[in-house]
């Protein structure tokens, strides 16, 4: 395992050479080109981060049952269908932002 | 008069925090409110939802788990512990205030000292494998879906029941000694001792925790919360963390206060029956 925790995705300018050599160096090329791709003004937001509140709260939850075997997969999907349909119907489903550019 | 006007700030503040709130929560649980905004009348329909809720009905039951567990392990350890203690002179303020320190320490600092203390890979369970006792390594107290409910009780029992042996040894104390004296007279060991005059000596303490202990056990949400927030796949959710998800999550803030009301009213029923068996002429 790295020595240098993964988890630090800051928006600020950095190369694969300011990290620690004890860093693994997968995580410093990662890091290194959303850093790049951050300063070219490439960035966005995905649909799956735009979950409406009922459906985030299920994968949260539901997800756990999944993984304890409690449902199955299809199930999951099936009930996350069923959660989001409803909130889209009622207009919950959160605006999502267009890119820089797009 | 003047009574009044010293009571006057009192009320103001029980008015803004207890009854507003409460009379607002009645209002509420009977609309589709999401916790901001304007709210539309359902009328039952948030109750009859809960009565078919099956989430609803797991987290009582683990409320009511959670209600046995407290009933019997802090009050039978805070007894045992309260008895033992009544029975030394020396080092008993020692004991006392050891016993005691959990209960001061904030329930987050409690519950983050455990879930180092019991973690899977840097826990006690690796501690101990590494001196040849491997039985606990890896073993994931919070994560598991037979021990996570369990273990938080654990965690919040250990917290609780220096609190219970206080209590106890402070009513023990009151218990008149030429009952003991009279009773060794009569022959009695130590155990018919502590059923024959040790527990009649205390009842209206015991009683006062066991009413404690089942209200709070209605109502837990602290520990719960902060170490498993009702996980893994729900095996420790308690209805106060689902309503909380309820309320603050699903933004289902009507839904989540006509359960808070369905608490409310089963913490009102323990009371009352121990109002009845007060008036029955129970000495409780």
């Amino acid at each position: 395992m790295a020595a240098v925790p993964s988890a630090f995705n800051a928006p600020l300018p950095f190369t694969e050479s300011d990290f620690p050599s004890s860093m693994d160096e997968r995580v410093a090329r990662q890091l290194a080109a959303l850093s790049q791709a951050t300063n070219e003004g490439n960035l966005g937001y995905t649909a799956w981060t735009f979950w409406p509140a009922k459906s985030d709260l299920y994968i949260q939850e539901e997800m756990q049952k999944v993984l304890t075997g409690d449902i199955t997969a299809a199930e999951f999907c099936e009930g996350l269908d069923e959660e989001f349909t409803k909130e889209r119907k009622e207009g919950a489903v959160p605006k999502i932002i267009k890119p820089a550019g797009a | 008069m003047t009574a009044w006007l010293f009571m006057l700030p009192l009320i103001v503040v029980n008015v803004l925090v207890i009854l507003g709130p409460s009379v607002a929560t009645v209002y509420f649980s009977f609309t589709d409110w999401s916790g901001i905004g304007s709210a539309d009348w359902v009328g039952l329909q948030n109750y009859t939802e809960i009565v078919a809720d099956a989430d609803f009905w797991s987290a009582l039951m683990h409320n009511l788990i959670w209600t046995a567990i407290f009933l019997t392990v802090p009050v039978g350890m805070g007894l045992l512990g309260a008895f033992l203690l009544s029975q030394i002179t020396r080092f008993q303020m020692v004991f006392r205030v050891l016993y005691f320190i959990p209960y001061v320490i904030a329930s987050v600092v409690n519950a983050a000292l455990w879930q180092n203390i019991l973690d899977p890979t840097r826990g006690i369970g690796s501690v101990l494998a590494t001196v040849g006792i491997p039985y606990l390594d890896g073993v994931s107290f919070f994560g598991s879906e037979r021990l996570a409910l369990p273990a938080v009780a654990f965690v919040d029992n250990w917290h609780w029941w220096g609190f219970v042996v206080l209590l106890f040894l402070t009513v023990l104390q009151s218990v008149d000694k030429e009952l003991y004296e009279a009773a060794k007279m009569d022959g009695a060991n130590r155990w018919q001792q502590f059923i024959n005059v040790t527990i009649p000596g205390i009842r209206a303490t015991l009683v006062f925790v066991v009413l404690m202990t089942i209200i709070g056990s209605l109502l837990v949400f602290d520990y719960i919360y902060i170490i498993t927030r009702g996980g893994p796949a729900g095996v420790s959710e308690v209805v106060g963390t689902l309503m909380y998800k309820e309320a603050f999550a699903r933004f289902e803030a009507g839904y989540a206060a006509a359960m808070g009301l369905g608490l409310s009213f089963m913490s009102g029923l323990v009371i009352l029956v121990f109002l009845y068996l007060r008036r029955r002429g129970w000495e409780i």
